[in-house]
């Protein structure tokens, strides 16, 4: 194998551990509920939230 | 003014009309140059030739229907994933008026010739400069809205909505540079080769920053609320979109297949884009989940076929478009009618689809009304699908019956067509098209009068309410 | 820290993710695309004519029919000549590569033609190539504006003289368009080098074969007529009528073209037999 041939094999592996390492994050068990929720709460977005809330807070959990 | 809920919907209203007014524009350009190719004595120079016009029908196309309806559901969605109203709902009125005169001066001066010949940034420097300025109030306008929500956490749409931020900014930047001669006159900045390698580094990703990401947002948010149903998995969804828009990137130069440029920047697009399939289709997917225990709504409820016929298209459009990129494929089908089909079921079936199910939904909901006929709006369907599936199949069989005969040789070697005999035989192909072109042009004065009723009437009860 | 909650590291990290790919198939394909050494020194900068001329083709969005690239694939170099060689397009800004055939490759039209066919065809296809698409192209027939002319050339580096500059007074776009189309895949001397040989004998198949005359007049009309006259009278090219040599001669001429008189070669297009059917039918209508 000559040095283009195992730079690309190097880089394909650390891309595919790349992968892996986000489906493992995204996908572990622990984050399931949190992951999943914004598929729930955009169904009801009728109206904004009262003006009070801060920029990245979750004015629903206070 | 229907603002009762909170939401600046005032402009989602402008931004709906005009890119609807636009898209009118770009069927109409594009049934012309297809009767053009034709009958070429309908070409009427200097501005109404085929050569002049064809830009203008993809501008009109991408960025009049396209960008302007992404914008209308840019702000929409945002507003209400962020249960925030608009930033700067005056920044956004002068981003409608910027759009507007932006894609007239853009038809105005293709129409003249003026012209960088590169594919999809063809608008001479002052223009471009116009566009980089309604991108920058454009993106200001969502990232701060975003920035100030009132939401914790970003649903998906939210994410493709800020990579289509960020990614058509690098891309246009980059590939617009050019060496002003006069207002009117420019060279782009890069030379042959190079210049080809950029190019196709931004046209291949204006497919992917505008024709897939932002109808991704749009879809993403759309099938549920049209369904009344969460989408199947938003993990999947979030995996798929790094996927995606990593991969995107490396694909361009499979527009260059054996063409002078790197080998080596070939394969890795060729690669790329068969490694595309997967996060696309991890969104195909989530949309035919989404819909299980829901498919009884495929008959019952118009919107959900509009919606669902578009992510097969994408689907179709993700398989067909990896196929092309490689090399094998490409030397037989690249340059041909095959493409212009390929692009076009991509074009009117996934995007249109998926931007006419948005718009009917929105429009009724920021009116305050119902929409005026159901039966028009499937009609609208129907001719839609028809119309586009004739063009794309006319256009696939006259791609592969035209590189057949390109590839014929004689016992002895020698070619066995000329280019000319191979062209005489495309006639009656071009004849469907254009047949093609027409009915899905019908189909779109239904969708344009079903919305015009809709308005109309939600106005007239608006006044009525107030009396 | 989640990235779902910071839009603004989310924005950062979407960003960072678009460049890999960019970095590696844009940015550094520099180093490697149009390298010193993929130069070829007799590639020439467009003169001001041909630069005006290729302003018009850009202008005329000629680029959305014909494409100016020929791929190492036999049907391509069969039909367009010498594959294309990153150095040929040193000087090309923009690149005009296309993405779509709606008529033939010109990347290689340099040379194949006489000015006169360009000028008649240009102004009416279909009078020079039956059943062709192209719009016609009269009105270039204007007074080029040569305004911009020295400007385009300095923004663009090419060395011009003021002798070339003054020779655009009264020339019209078609001129330049013209001058353009003849520069064409012409700077490297690939019709001599790249001439295929005709082996083996030649001798006419159809001698004295009546009844390959009609087809042969039908390849002569479709593919002579236009330049040589219907009835072999002569406009663009000589009168055919008094061809007074052997068939090896003229089916040399029709097979290979005669470069120095811009007589086309035609053996890519009708191969060996047609090129012989040609050859009896103008062969016959001499002995008449």
């Amino acid at each position: 194998m000559d040095a283009a041939s195992v730079y690309y094999l190097g880089v394909t592996v650390i891309l595919f551990l790349v992968f892996a390492a986000i489906v493992a994050r995204v996908y572990s068990g622990k984050r399931k509920a949190k992951g999943e929720e914004p598929k729930y709460r955009m169904m009801e977005d009728e109206k904004p939230h009262e003006a009070n809330g801060k920029g990245g807070r979750d004015v629903r959990r206070k | 003014m229907n603002q009762q809920e909170g939401y600046a919907d005032d402009i989602v209203k402008g931004f709906i009309i005009w890119s609807m007014v636009w898209g009118l524009v770009a069927v109409l350009v594009g049934v012309l140059i297809s009767f053009q190719i034709a009958f070429p004595q309908l070409n009427l120079p200097p501005y109404l030739t085929y050569g002049r016009l064809r830009p203008i029908h993809t501008n009109a196309g991408i960025f009049g229907w396209g960008i302007g309806s992404f914008m209308a559901f840019f702000i929409y969605i945002t507003q209400r994933l962020t249960r925030t109203p608009l930033w700067s709902p005056g920044l956004a009125r002068v981003q409608l008026w910027l759009f507007n005169v932006v894609i007239a001066l853009a038809a105005v001066t293709l129409a003249l010739g003026m012209n960088r010949s590169k594919e999809y940034a063809e608008l001479e420097w002052p223009v471009a400069i116009l566009v980089v300025v309604l991108w920058v109030i454009f993106s200001v306008n969502i990232v701060m809205t975003i920035v100030k929500r009132r939401e914790e956490q970003m649903y998906i749409s939210l994410w493709y909505i800020l990579a289509t931020l960020v990614g058509v900014a690098v891309l246009y930047l980059v590939n617009n540079a050019a060496i002003p001669v006069s207002l009117t006159k420019s060279y782009s900045a890069y030379a042959g080769a190079n210049d080809a390698n950029v190019q196709w580094w931004y046209g291949h990703n204006a497919v992917a920053m505008v024709l897939t990401t932002p109808p991704l947002a749009i879809f993403y948010y759309f099938l549920p609320k049209t369904t009344g149903v969460p989408i199947y998995s938003h993990r999947m969804g979030v995996i798929a979109f790094w996927s995606l828009i990593f991969m995107y990137l490396w694909t361009g130069a499979h527009h260059l297949l054996w063409a002078p440029v790197p080998d080596w920047v070939q394969t890795l697009a060729m690669g790329f884009s068969v490694m595309l399939i997967a996060p696309s289709w991890a969104a195909v997917f989530n949309g035919y989940f989404s819909m299980n225990g829901q498919w009884h709504q495929m008959r019952d409820n118009y919107l959900v076929k509009f919606l669902i016929f578009g992510i097969t298209f994408y689907g179709m459009q993700t398989l067909q478009g990896p196929s092309q990129a490689v090399r094998t494929f490409s030397a037989f089908i690249h340059f041909t009618d095959w493409v212009p089909g390929h692009v076009h079921m991509g074009t009117l079936g996934w995007v249109s689809l998926v931007l006419f199910a948005a718009i009917y939904y929105t429009v009724p909901k920021v009116y305050q009304t119902e929409i005026y006929s159901i039966p028009l709006a499937n009609l609208h369907f129907w001719l839609a699908l028809t119309g586009q599936l004739i063009f794309s199949i006319s256009m696939w069989i006259a791609g592969v019956q035209q590189a057949a005969m390109l590839n014929a040789t004689n016992p002895d070697g020698s070619l066995h067509y000329s280019f000319m005999e191979t062209l005489i035989e495309l006639y009656p192909y071009w004849h469907m098209r254009a047949a093609g072109g027409l009915i899905y042009l019908a189909g779109l004065a239904f969708f344009l009068y079903n919305i015009f009723k809709t308005i109309t009437g939600g106005k007239a009860r608006a006044a009525a309410q107030r009396a | 820290m989640t990235i779902e909650k910071k839009p603004i590291i989310f924005l950062l990290l979407a960003t960072a993710t678009i460049l890999v790919g960019t970095v590696v198939t844009m940015v550094l394909p520099f180093r490697w695309i149009n390298d010193p050494k993929l130069a070829i020194a007799s590639v020439k900068p467009y003169t001001p004519l041909q630069l005006e001329g290729r302003d018009i083709y850009i202008r005329e969005g000629c680029n959305n029919c014909h494409t100016q690239t020929v791929r190492p694939l036999l049907s391509d170099t069969e039909r367009y000549g010498e594959y294309s060689k990153s150095g040929e397009f040193a000087y090309d800004q923009p690149f005009l590569w296309g993405s779509r055939r709606n008529g033939p490759d010109v990347a290689r039209i340099g040379g194949k033609y006489p000015d006169a066919w360009h000028v008649k065809h240009m102004k009416d296809p279909r009078s020079m190539v039956p059943r062709s698409n192209m719009p016609a192209y009269k009105f270039l027939e204007q007074p080029l504006d040569t305004s911009l002319t020295e400007r385009k050339m300095k923004a663009l580096n090419f060395p011009y003289t003021q002798a070339q500059i003054a020779e655009l007074s009264g020339k019209t776009e078609l001129d330049a368009m013209v001058a353009y189309l003849q520069k064409l895949g012409n700077d490297i001397p690939w019709r001599k080098t790249g001439k295929a040989e005709v082996l083996g004998e030649l001798k006419n198949p159809f001698q004295d074969n009546a009844a390959v005359l009609p087809e042969g007049k039908k390849l002569y009309l479709e593919h002579c007529a236009q330049c040589h006259g219907k009835d072999l009278e002569g406009e663009v090219g000589p009168s055919l009528k008094d061809l007074d040599k052997p068939d090896a001669v003229v089916f040399g001429i029709v097979y290979s073209g005669i470069p120095a008189g811009s007589m086309p070669a035609f053996g890519d297009s009708l191969g060996k037999e047609r090129t012989w059917k040609v050859v009896t039918f103008l062969k016959s209508e001499h002995r008449r």
